[in-house]
């Protein structure tokens, strides 16, 4: 690997965290998944968010007493767009609250992608592998990695058409050598997992400078030793359930090579060859 | 609410002492949910605390429990965190020093944990001449261990004889957290009084459990675990009343406190200065707006020093001016 630094927590701790109220411009179906946009507060100052951060949403429902944490897809101004999936009852309600609600947004939290340095960037080559919802923390990502020359390949999957997070808008975003789609019931692109292209791709040239993956964490596990099988480096987002977010309370540690990790402050973003996949199935969130 | 200039006439006295620990106001963070401070330090002036509770400090360092550690319930959460934390040596060269610089003055209990008396008494001994604490906080109830913690604190005489033991190790204010699984929370609270601690804090986490249907098995690796947040409130508030009549020496009240009415209930059963804990991580600054809150209150119902709320729950059939008409 040759310019993906290395050090992920040089970005860490570099914005202080702000809690902000934010109300709802729009909520809205995208295929399987829902869009919200909130508008920030503004008199509390901006957030300025690295792509790979998170924020913790507060519901205002007094019986849910923590809030939830969520990628941001898109950070415009004072506007904020994160895409989600509904799993359980504070995703339920969230897809039915109306425009003008209030809610706490808590952020930026988290490390962030390393990115490499402007000097050498242009011209390096990157993969993105995306499952899912996972897709969202790669959008802000891609756009920083193309605005500094890098080229990127993503590689999109889901378990079909309804699922592919965003694909529209990834086929604006990136050349149409720059991306490709696998689906679990081949609706769209390949058939099957997305570790058949992924394959392909590295066999047909495994000299990509490096590799980012988020979704479920088997098919990051997955990714990650094929990647590490060719030598190259990759970069993984944990998922934890979390009380405090903000490395207080030692709910989201995983296991790495480094010992526990807490995946709200040391992470979310790990180097994939330290996480100790198989110690960290026992505290997967599913 | 809208807050009124404090002019002379207005001003509420917030200072409390609990045991010789003395509390700029009645107001402190739970063990466990507030670490040392630094993480919240963006969002609220930890300095405007009454006093600061430390996560659980151990003699060596404890790695935690393996597997899921939190699980979301109706209105609380269970925990199965374990008690990681790096062991007193790191909490001395890291968390004091940052505390001394971000929050002089501020004074700082230590939750103090261990698998047997030696352990407990090896963290008093080693922080007993760090000029950053003030008090220790013996965690004698903590349900997610298999040895030690909540071991000690369900049996009065273990209890007692742990208090003495620390008793012994320090001059400080020695406060003993009270494990709420128990028969009779008394019956623990007046040995441990009778034992040399100074003060009591109430409660630690409930024992409870969850089962994931879908795959049939137990959420946590332990097992069981320690529920919280308002669910456990009425049931602290209970027990608070409860041993607030059976001792005499001063109560910290937690459980479920999420807003300044809460805190202001615990004051009325009988607690002297009162814990956000679960409340933190949905609103780190809960505590700074309670204090406005409390203020008002003190204030509206004409109460010019907070020690006045201090086990101020009128009976059910007093006389009052409404009962006469
Ligand atoms: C860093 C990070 C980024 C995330 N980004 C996104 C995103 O961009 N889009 C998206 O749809 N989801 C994302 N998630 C997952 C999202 O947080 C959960 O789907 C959500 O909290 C579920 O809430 P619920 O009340 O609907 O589910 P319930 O299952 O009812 O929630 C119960 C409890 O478990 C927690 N929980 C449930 N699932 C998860 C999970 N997968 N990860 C962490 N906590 C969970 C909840 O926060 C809550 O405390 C992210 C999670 C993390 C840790
Ligand atoms: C995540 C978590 C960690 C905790 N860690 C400790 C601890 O280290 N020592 C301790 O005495 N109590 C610990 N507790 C218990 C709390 O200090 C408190 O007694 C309990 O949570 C009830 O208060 P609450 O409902 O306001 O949270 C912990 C609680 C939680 C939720
Ligand atoms: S959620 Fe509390 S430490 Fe990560």
């Amino acid at each position: 690997m040759s310019g993906c630094s290395d050090n992920v927590s040089g970005c860490l701790g570099s914005m202080s965290k702000v809690i902000i109220p934010a109300r709802i411009v729009a909520n809205e179906s995208r295929g399987g998944y829902y869009s919200l946009k909130v508008c920030l507060g503004a008199a509390e100052g901006e957030l300025k968010l690295k792509p790979g951060q998170f924020i913790e949403l507060g519901l205002g429902q007094s019986d849910l007493v923590l809030r939830r944490p969520f990628s941001v897809f898109q950070a415009k101004g004072c506007e904020l767009e994160i895409l989600y999936q509904v799993v359980g009852e504070g995703t339920r309600r969230l897809r039915d609250m109306s425009m003008g609600t209030e809610l706490s947004v808590m952020g930026p939290l988290g490390n962030c992608w390393p990115i490499p340095d402007e000097s050498e960037a242009a011209g390096q080559r990157v993969l993105l592998l995306a499952g899912g919802i996972g897709a969202a923390p790669l959008a802000m990502l891609a756009e920083e990695l193309l605005a500094r020359d890098v080229r990127v390949k993503l590689i999109l999957a889901a378990r079909g058409r309804d699922w592919l997070c965003e694909y529209e808008w990834f086929q604006r975003l990136l050349p149409s050598d720059g991306l490709m789609v696998a689906t679990d019931d081949g609706s769209v692109g390949v058939a099957g997992m997305i570790t058949g292209p992924l394959d392909l791709v590295l066999q047909r040239d495994p000299s990509y400078d490096c590799a980012y993956i988020c979704g479920p964490e088997p098919m990051m596990a997955a990714c990650a030793r094929r990647c590490n099988e060719e030598g190259l480096a990759s970069w993984v987002s944990m998922e934890r359930l979390m009380a405090c977010g903000v490395g207080a309370c030692l709910s989201c540690v995983a296991p790495t090579t480094k010992g526990l990790q807490r995946v709200c402050a040391d992470g979310p973003v790990f180097a994939a060859k330290e996480v100790m996949w198989d110690e960290a199935r026992a505290s997967r969130v599913r | 609410m809208r807050r009124e200039p404090v002019g002379c006439d207005s001003s509420v006295n917030m200072a409390v002492t609990v045991g010789n620990l003395r509390m700029q106001n009645p107001l402190t963070v739970a063990s466990g949910t507030f670490a040392a401070g630094r993480e919240y330090a963006d969002f609220v002036a930890i300095a405007g605390l009454g006093a600061l509770t430390t996560k659980g400090v151990s003699a060596k360092p404890w790695t935690g429990n393996p597997g899921k550690r939190m699980y979301e319930t109706a209105s609380g959460l269970l925990n199965s965190i374990g008690l990681q934390n790096p062991g007193v040596e790191v909490f001395c060269a890291d968390s004091l020093p940052w505390l001394a610089e971000h929050a002089p003055g501020l004074p700082v209990v230590v939750n103090v944990v261990g698998h047997s008396a030696r352990e407990y008494v090896d963290v008093i001994e080693r922080l007993e001449d760090e000029a950053g604490v003030s008090a220790y906080e013996l965690n004698i109830s903590c349900p997610n261990l298999d040895a030690g913690g909540m071991a000690f604190g369900t049996s009065a005489e273990a209890a007692a004889a742990m208090t003495a033991a620390a008793r012994a190790a320090t001059k400080r204010p020695l406060l003993v957290k009270l494990s709420p699984n128990v028969t009779d929370i008394t019956e623990l609270a007046r040995a441990v009084e009778a034992a040399g601690a100074d003060g009591l804090s109430l409660i630690n986490t409930l024992l409870g459990l969850a089962i994931d249907v879908s795959t049939r098995r137990f959420v946590f690796e332990r097992r069981v675990a320690g529920l919280s947040g308002p669910a456990v409130k009425p049931v602290a508030l209970r027990m608070v009343w409860e041993v607030a009549r059976a001792v005499d020496v001063p109560v910290i009240g937690m459980g479920g406190v999420s807003c300044g009415e809460d805190v202001v209930e615990f004051l009325l059963a009988g607690a002297s200065a009162v814990a956000f804990g679960t409340a933190n991580f949905a609103n780190p600054r809960v505590f700074v707006e309670a204090l406005a809150w409390i203020e008002d209150y003190c204030r509206a119902q004409d109460v010019r020093d907070v020690n006045e709320l201090v086990g101020a729950v009128r009976e059910v059939r007093e006389t009052s001016g409404y009962a006469k008409g």
